[in-house]
């Protein structure tokens, strides 16, 4: 018997160790990175591909999708959705690849679905937020890990409820296109769900790319607001921040888009007490977060991403998603995969987190946090704190109220 | 002082004459030995390369329609998307709207609101030249950006249409093309394309209308003297322009299944003169092969280098510099440096 067992285990542990041999040797499986590569907004993307390329990286290690190593196509989207669906469509139809994992820019997201309902492959995103994407737009190529408008002020408001419960007048401050629009309607109802005792006491959209957010600061301060909601982006977020701060602007901000080292890095001690939040947070406080980031920083120490990030792990789940799905299926058979992503759910570095059957939509608790002093902190300058978790229930948004038809029919998700 | 005459004798001799009937007649062969080319295409070249194709065309005929007003009028747009990307919502539009009429119907309708447009921008535009109408254009191209970008009912702001094109495209009545491939859209869009452009070339090349353009581009006093109404030339010309743009348009929305801001904004109207002058705009078909060099270069470039727009930059000034035909241009001057030692040898 102990023979038996001790053959068993000999050959069990040679399979394992010769599984990556293994991979290595099947025709490797294509994934599609659609990466801002070039242009000025090539710096917002080179943390996304790092994540995709670390979790292409640690998947082969484990042996790859169904023992095939995963071979990642990485086209440059330069922010067009034409280019991008020319490229994409190339990697689809020369080399065959099975999954997409993009992409920056909800028309560039947009591309990538087009190309996956037409050849039948699933598009992983771990950006592009508008609501109606994975609601009344639906399609089921699209699978997305990046939160939705909706979830994300959710998780804002409910982070500034639990950080400032003094609050009791908000303004919002958002950029003047479909975005920023559609991120005050999730504020408003955010607020209105989490704690209606709160007062919307103004609201200002502003130009993208405002040089001077003076008049803005102004009609805060005169608001008598506590606190300022904004999905403000990019140079946006970061000369309102600096800008606030030197106004001697009393409310903090809660920002969509704060959680990043890129942002904070440009504002140092300004953004201190202020609130952001998303999908992942290193500072995640669980054991396979830990993990996650010892070996990521082992591997990526002495790189402009010493820490994995938001768009790390967003980037990162995403691609570990298809692989797993993939894994399940046991083919990348598009209708398989597909069938196993509904409802799949699986501990991700992020927490748990479901594939919404319905709509394709990842259900997670979401990561929030304050900028705090750089004392704890991996980098030199002021990051988001220990991550205090948004839980689902107060952040999800009905099936019902997606106004996706497939969700209505289904309102159990 | 005999310099005139003797010019003009030269000019009007039968050995140049010859000279011209061999260029037009080579020219004639190489426009249809390129046009035959396109359509055989999906017979030729992989589905990935014809899926190239499809955008390169609708591209190509985009920037035939700015060489129109270049070449003949002498007018540089710095906002002809405006036109291309009007056409491009429009069409996604009426598709969303009228997807039982057939889609030869719905493009032509597209081009004609293009035209339109044109005719009503025009009037503003064509009374200008030089740097004037250049900033004219662009700043009404930055206006319709706007709309495009803020008006999100209509144009889905930043995240565009999509799912405008119905699974079945009827073509003519009792005559459909169900869940078109790539190579089927390819040749649908040529079918439309060709003939569009062909019309265009002949309007211009044959027509008196296209003599009367080029005489006032070439002296806009000189021509009102000889009775021309020279604004109306210009402002023809201009609306033809438009509408071709708008054709274009048409035909990207429906290669592309779907339609962004990105076929509106400033850039696509640099894109446009950047595909013009690398193909040439010293020959009617120059910008269709711009196009077609531009996805080429920019696909296998990008594939590279992150830097590959200094590249592509680069070969841009080379271009002007050194050969401002472009890569026809070049041909040309390269096939008529070929054909000298023969017609002297001739003499």
């Amino acid at each position: 018997m102990f023979k038996t067992l001790l053959l068993g285990a000999t050959a069990g542990i040679g399979l394992a160790a010769l599984q990556p041999a293994r991979a290595a040797a099947k025709d490797p499986i294509v994934f599609v990175a659609a990466i801002i590569q070039s242009g000025p907004f090539k710096v917002t993307d080179a943390q996304n591909l790092a994540g995709v390329q670390f979790a292409v990286q640690q998947i082969n290690k484990a042996g790859g999708v169904n023992g095939h190593p995963i071979k990642l196509d990485i086209i440059d989207t330069e922010l067009n959705a034409a280019t991008t669906k020319r490229k994409v469509t190339d990697a689809v139809l020369n080399d065959n690849a099975k999954a997409i994992i993009g992409a920056s820019g909800s028309d560039v997201v947009n591309a990538l679905v087009a190309v996956g309902q037409k050849y039948h492959v699933p598009v992983v995103a771990f950006a592009g937020e508008a609501d109606d994407m994975t609601g009344a737009r639906f399609q089921p190529a699209l699978f997305r890990v990046a939160s939705n408008t909706s979830m994300h002020a959710s998780a804002i408001v409910y982070a500034m409820q639990h950080a400032y419960p003094q609050v009791k007048k908000v303004f919002l401050l958002n950029e003047d296109y479909a975005f920023g629009h559609e991120s005050e309607t999730g504020f408003k109802t955010a607020l209105k769900g989490i704690d209606p005792s709160v007062e919307v006491v103004g609201s200002v959209f502003h130009p993208r790319g405002t040089a001077d957010f003076s008049p803005y600061l102004q009609q805060i301060q005169a608001s008598g607001a506590d606190f300022v909601l904004t999905a403000d982006w990019g140079a946006d977020l970061i000369k309102l921040l600096n800008q606030g701060s030197s106004f001697g602007l009393k409310p903090r901000i809660g920002g969509t888009f704060l959680a990043d080292p890129e942002i904070l890095k440009g504002v140092g001690n300004a953004a201190i007490g202020d609130i952001g939040s998303d999908v992942y947070q290193p500072t995640i406080d669980s054991a396979e977060n830990k993990a996650f980031v010892a070996t990521w920083h082992n591997a990526y120490a002495n790189t402009p991403i010493p820490w994995p990030t938001a768009s790390v792990g967003k980037s990162y789940i995403s691609t570990e998603l298809a692989a797993i799905a993939m894994n399940q299926a046991g083919s990348t058979d598009f209708a398989k995969v597909e069938k196993v992503l509904e409802g799949l759910h699986y501990a991700s570095i992020a927490g748990p987190l479901v594939v919404r059957a319905c709509d394709h939509q990842v259900q997670i608790g979401q990561p929030t946090g304050l900028v705090i002093a750089t004392n704890n902190n991996p980098y030199p300058f002021p990051f988001i704190g220990p991550a205090l978790i948004a839980p689902l229930n107060v952040i999800a948004v009905a099936p019902t109220d997606t106004g996706n038809p497939r969700c209505a029919a289904a309102p159990n998700g | 002082m005999t310099a005139y005459p003797d010019a003009l004798a030269e000019a009007r001799s039968p050995r140049r004459a010859q000279v011209l009937n061999l260029h037009a007649t080579v020219e004639a062969l190489v426009t249809v030995a390129l046009l035959a080319v396109l359509v055989a295409a999906p017979a030729l070249f992989s589905r990935a390369t014809i899926n190239d194709l499809g955008q390169a065309v609708c591209l190509g005929l985009f920037a035939i329609s700015f060489n129109i007003l270049f070449k003949y009028s002498g007018l540089l747009s710095f906002g002809h998307a405006a036109f291309f990307g009007f056409a491009a919502y429009t069409q996604a539009l009426l598709l969303q709207s009228f997807a039982g009429l057939p889609v030869p119907l719905l493009i032509l309708a597209t081009g004609l609101s293009a035209s339109v447009l044109g005719y009503l921008i025009g009037q503003i535009c064509v009374r200008r030249s030089g740097a004037y109408f250049s900033m004219t254009t662009l700043a009404i191209a930055a206006l319709f950006y706007a709309v495009a970008f803020k008006w999100h009912a209509a144009t889905g702001g930043t995240d565009g249409l999509d799912s405008f094109m119905p699974s079945s495209l009827m073509l003519l009545p009792r005559w459909h093309l169900d869940s078109p491939g790539i190579s089927e859209t390819y040749l649908l869009v040529l079918a439309i394309l060709i003939p569009v452009a062909v019309a265009a070339w002949a309007l211009l090349e044959l027509t008196p209308f296209g003599s009367a353009v080029v005489a006032v581009k070439h002296n806009e006093k000189r021509a009102a003297f000889l009775g021309y109404d020279t604004h109306r030339v210009k402002l023809a010309n201009f609306t033809l322009a438009a509408g071709l743009a708008g054709v274009a348009g048409a035909l990207w929305a429906i290669d592309n299944s779907f339609v962004s801001t990105d076929s509106i904004d400033l850039s696509f109207s640099t894109t446009v003169v950047i595909i013009a002058f690398l193909g040439g705009s010293v020959w009617f078909w120059g910008p269709l092969i711009g196009a077609v060099v531009y996805i080429a270069a920019s696909d296998w470039l990008s594939a590279l280098t992150p830097h590959w727009q200094i590249w592509l930059g680069l070969a841009f000034i080379l271009v002007v510099l050194f050969a401002p035909g472009g890569i026809t241009g070049l041909v040309k001057s390269l096939w008529r440096l070929a054909l000298r030692p023969q017609a002297a040898a001739n003499v």
